[in-house]
């Protein structure tokens, strides 16, 4: 791979950040099931996703000079490998129409409702094809441009909302049975910590490889923290029935922030916020489905390619989840058990594979 | 409307790379961007795409039941 196309271990950093946060702030599906236990599936859900990219990176160290699609070749032989590949190409369309839909659906209910969602998805693929066409090093590079804006908005965020707060919303604990929080965590390692898997195919673009665990799991605790904070924050401003039942409760709390008779209105913040993380996250979905496509099709020249998976992705989401309910039932019921086969199977089969064969050598 | 002419360029498009991949001897990319434009043809025609399967479907046919089962202990 060229020097040019790597990135550094901190860039890296970013981009989980980034692509972690994405929406996952917009719903919080999790916070209206386990209210105040919350915390306890998101501190699972990260545990078992720090563990799913431990797995990566323990595969990524022990062949250092080849990415992960060609590990999996190795690994798993030609035909096989093509088949796990195929799985990553579905789970990535998965991803990208909920996440559009979600994107799309807010704007249409919150800021323009006369707009058809079909433009405003078509809006964002046209804006993610053309990130991906510019490549790796100009998304990170996009990415750390703008994040300290969103972080300094975040933190004006969490201090605005923290003055409503009177009292603790994680009160008292334990209130739900066990399955309970194993369900909740499962939904919270579907989304939003279970996403990381993607960044397994990008790992062997890090420059610093003994880095890779460490910068992505700072990445994945920040993003876990701000997940943390917002249910908290939500919890606490605008109570825990009205955080079940409201359809973007993390808005619903913010739109309530007024700093004197002049400073209001500060959701247009979060609105940013989750458009351009979103937007982050839709481009390296994107980006790493342009890099499997290539390799099981065994595709030369890659540029021509862009823009029909750009519209592969506009059809995807334009098809799917056409009702907010839909995406509710789908988050709720299907994707926890449907994605457990990328995010956790397939890691584990490439760590074992890969010390078996280390026992043989 | 939008469908239609999202059709009617992938297939435009499909044929215009097809017959530039065949001038540079690249047959394998050539078939794979027409199969691929095709797909996306279908996908947006103005006729019947309403019921072809997407991910959501196919992935609520194939774990629906296990989803019904795993939920309900």
């Amino acid at each position: 791979m060229a020097a040019q196309n790597k990135i550094t271990h901190g860039q890296l950093s970013c981009l989980v950040f980034s692509y972690l946060s994405g929406f996952s702030t917009l719903f919080l599906s999790e916070a209206a099931l386990l209210k105040q236990d919350v915390w306890m599936s998101y501190l699972i859900g990260m545990t078992l996703a720090i563990g799913m990219l431990w797995l990566l990176c323990y595969v990524q160290w022990k062949h250092p000079l080849l990415t992960m699609v060609e590990i999996s070749d190795k690994l798993f032989g030609h035909w096989v490998s093509r088949l796990v590949l195929m799985i990553y190409l579905i789970y990535m369309l998965e991803m990208q129409a909920a996440a559009c839909r979600a994107l799309s659906t807010f704007y249409t209910t919150v800021v323009i409702p006369n707009m058809p969602s079909n433009q405003m998805i078509l809006l964002i693929i046209l804006c993610t094809t053309y990130a991906t066409y510019l490549g790796l090093t100009t998304i990170v590079r996009a990415v750390q441009i703008t994040l300290p804006f969103f972080l300094v908005g975040i933190l004006i965020i969490c201090f605005f909302l923290l003055r409503d707060v009177e009292t603790n919303p994680f009160l008292p604990q334990f209130q739900h049975s066990f399955s309970e929080v194993m369900y909740g965590s499962l939904l919270s390692l579907y989304f939003p910590f279970g996403k990381l898997v993607v960044f397994g195919f990008l790992l062997a673009r890090v420059k610093n490889m003994k880095k890779i665990f460490s910068s992505s799991i700072f990445g994945l605790i920040l993003a876990a923290l701000y997940l943390l904070v917002s249910a908290y924050l939500t919890l606490g401003t605008i109570g825990i029935h009205l955080a079940g039942t409201a359809t973007f409760p993390f808005f619903s709390s913010i739109q309530m922030v007024k700093f004197g008779e002049y400073l209001e209105r500060i959701e247009i913040t979060i609105i940013g916020i989750w458009t351009i993380f979103t937007l982050f996250e839709i481009v390296v979905l994107q980006y790493v489905f342009t890099i499997l496509l290539r390799h099981v099709f065994r595709i030369k020249n890659m540029k021509p390619f862009i823009l029909p998976i750009g519209l592969l992705f506009f059809i995807s989401a334009q098809k799917s989840f056409l009702r907010l309910s839909d995406l509710t039932f789908y988050n709720l019921n299907i994707a926890p058990f449907s994605t457990m086969l990328p995010i956790a199977i397939i890691p584990i089969m490439l760590s074992i594979m890969t010390l078996l064969r280390k026992e043989k050598t | 409307m939008l469908n239609t002419i999202i059709c009617l360029l992938s297939i435009c498009y499909g044929i215009q790379q097809f017959s530039s991949f065949r001038k540079q001897n690249e047959k394998r990319d050539a078939i794979v961007i027409l199969l691929f434009c095709g797909m996306i043809a279908i996908y947006c025609n103005p006729f019947y795409s309403a019921s072809l399967p997407t991910v959501e479907s196919f992935y609520t046919f194939v774990y629906k039941p296990i989803s019904n089962n795993l939920i309900r202990k």
